[in-house]
């Protein structure tokens, strides 16, 4: 069951070709891995599919939905979701308050209190309970960046975008985040990964995607993705291919 | 709950007080009065949606000119409360022109291009008074002192009535969480754009009734009266003043500026404007959050 696809989608900027004639399909309860160099077009590849961008040509689909050309807010509603790169928390905001205006806004006339039990909810899955009430300009960074995970989800997305939660993050906290990963897919949300952090990407991914300037070069499994010669050169490096 | 109750009443008392005042007050008072509520109608708007969203609109003069406006064209031919009705939806569709034109522009570019159309609405309106109809400037119904302080107590309790219950909302969150990070607002699935327009349209259609009930306290009005840009500025200081973090910020500020201005223009009419400079840089480098920010502090070092 294809749950996104993707056709032939180009989009530049000025004279930089960010993706080029990109096409794939994201499975319905797979976990899929986005990976590749610097500059590669990854983020521009989200901001498309959220509707931040509008491609130059090309098209994306969502269930039956065509989705390109819509702006962010009914692509959200229609169930995608996503987090950001560079963190966009509400900072003067509390974490709930957070999370609680994502659960209003995202579906329609949603009753007060069914919004307040899924931010309950939320916070207890993402580990946030401790600092509920707290602003979130005043929370750590792997909090933060939880707090970004849990307001997506309290949008009740189908199809969630992971922008890069475990740049930063030493190694527990990333072990936590990759835990946090599978328990999303277990509620039953697609989740499209993009991440540096390869050992995540082994562990968490079903399928991988690697794309260089905008263009895809390998797709498969993580062990097919990591033997791929090309993947190697433009982005593992010779070392990781020796280990 | 007890806080809640207390200001209850004294909200019940002070209106009480305001709407008897007529019977027993002097007509100085009542002129008074109406300036106040004026400004309060003006600051509290503007902080309705520049306070949350961060957007900063000079345009406010550019709706209260257009209330004037419509009641040197109309108010002889139509009531009066259809002169204001008419006035609030002519700067509600201003508002919107605005809206919909400036929808991509941010931080000091909406300033300038708010700011520029008042201008433009000034000169629009002299070339057309000029080469079109050939008038220099218009008369305007007046009014008793008492009908003005009336129509300006209810415009202000209505406005501030409303942006106490837009605050409260789930819109009043969203606008600001626009403020904290447009981008991130529109993902979690907030129309921004049509908030913000939306908004920023009654906000206007308040200070363009304001404008129709005001003008009938000036007889003759011209397009360089009407549509002066210091109607733009001066809300802006009042909200700074009071501080825009909570509704009775503006008020507070309103009130307290419009008080020193009465006094000051009396005293001292050649250099009031001198001391409003100090002052306006006082309290920008000392008092940011202005009269709430104290107060808050007040109140908190009190709990502790």
């Amino acid at each position: 069951m294809e749950l996104l696809k993707v056709e032939n989608l180009t989009k530049s900027f000025g004279g930089l070709l960010a993706i080029h004639k990109l096409s794939f399909i994201v499975k319905e309860g797979e976990i899929l891995g986005l990976i590749g160099p610097n500059g590669a077009g990854k983020t521009t590849l989200f901001n498309l599919i959220s509707g931040a961008l509008k491609p130059d040509k090309g098209r994306i689909f969502f269930g039956d939905a065509k989705i390109s050309g819509l702006r962010p807010h009914k692509i959200c509603k229609m169930g995608i979701s996503r987090t950001f790169q560079d963190v966009k928390v509400f900072p003067n905001m509390t974490v709930v308050e957070n999370i609680a205006l994502a659960a209003t806004f995202a579906r329609e006339r949603i009753p007060t209190n069914e919004a307040q039990r899924l931010a309950t909810d939320l916070l207890r899955f993402c580990g946030l309970i401790e600092v509920k009430n707290m602003l979130a300009r005043d929370l750590s960074l792997v909090n933060q960046k939880r707090l970004e995970v849990a307001r997506a989800l309290a949008t009740q997305p189908k199809l969630i975008l992971l922008d890069e939660m475990m740049a930063g993050l030493n190694p527990t906290e990333t072990l936590d985040a990759m835990r946090l990963v599978k328990a999303i897919r277990d509620r039953g949300c697609t989740v499209f990964i993009v991440e540096h952090v390869l050992r995540a990407i082994m562990n968490l991914c079903d399928r991988v995607m690697v794309l260089h300037y905008g263009e895809k070069i390998a797709e498969g499994t993580p062990e097919e993705v990591c033997s791929n010669p090309k993947v190697i050169e433009v982005y593992l490096g010779e070392k990781y291919a020796q280990n | 709950m007890n806080f809640k109750l207390i200001s209850l009443a004294l909200i019940g008392v002070t209106l009480f007080f305001l709407v008897l005042l007529p019977f027993f007050g002097s007509p100085y008072s009542l002129v008074l009065l109406s300036n106040i509520f004026m400004y309060v109608v003006l600051t509290v708007t503007w902080v309705m949606f520049c306070g949350p969203t961060g957007y900063i609109s000079l345009a406010t003069s550019a709706f209260f000119g257009a209330g004037i406006y419509t009641a040197a064209v109309i108010s002889f031919k139509v009531p009066l409360l259809l002169t204001v009705l008419v006035g609030a939806l002519i700067s509600f569709f201003l508002a919107l022109i605005i809206g919909i034109v400036s929808l991509r522009l941010k931080g000091i570019y909406f300033a300038m291009f708010t700011f520029g159309f008042v201008e433009l609405l000034l000169h629009f309106l002299l070339w057309y008074e000029t080469n079109i109809t050939g008038t220099t400037g218009r008369v305007v119904l007046t009014l008793s002192n008492q009908t003005v302080y009336y129509m300006m107590l209810a415009l202000a309790f209505v406005t501030i009535v409303f942006t106490q219950y837009l605050n409260n909302s789930r819109y009043g969150m969203a606008l600001k969480s626009i403020g904290e990070n447009e981008m991130a607002s529109e993902h979690i699935g907030i129309d921004t754009a049509k908030l913000k327009i939306l908004t920023y349209c009654v906000s206007s259609s308040f200070v363009g009734a304001c404008g129709v009930v005001m003008a009938t306290r000036w007889t003759y009005v011209d397009p360089k009266i009407a549509f002066n840009p210091l109607y733009s500025f001066i809300p802006i200081f009042m909200a700074i003043l009071g501080g825009a973090r909570k509704l009775y910020g503006p008020i507070l500020g309103a009130i307290v500026f419009t008080y020193l201005q009465e006094i000051l223009t009396t005293r001292i009419p050649y250099y009031y404007m001198l001391f409003f400079g100090l002052l306006m840089v006082f309290v920008i480098t000392f008092l940011p959050e202005g009269i709430v920010g104290i107060i808050d502090r007040r109140l908190k070092t009190k709990i502790n």
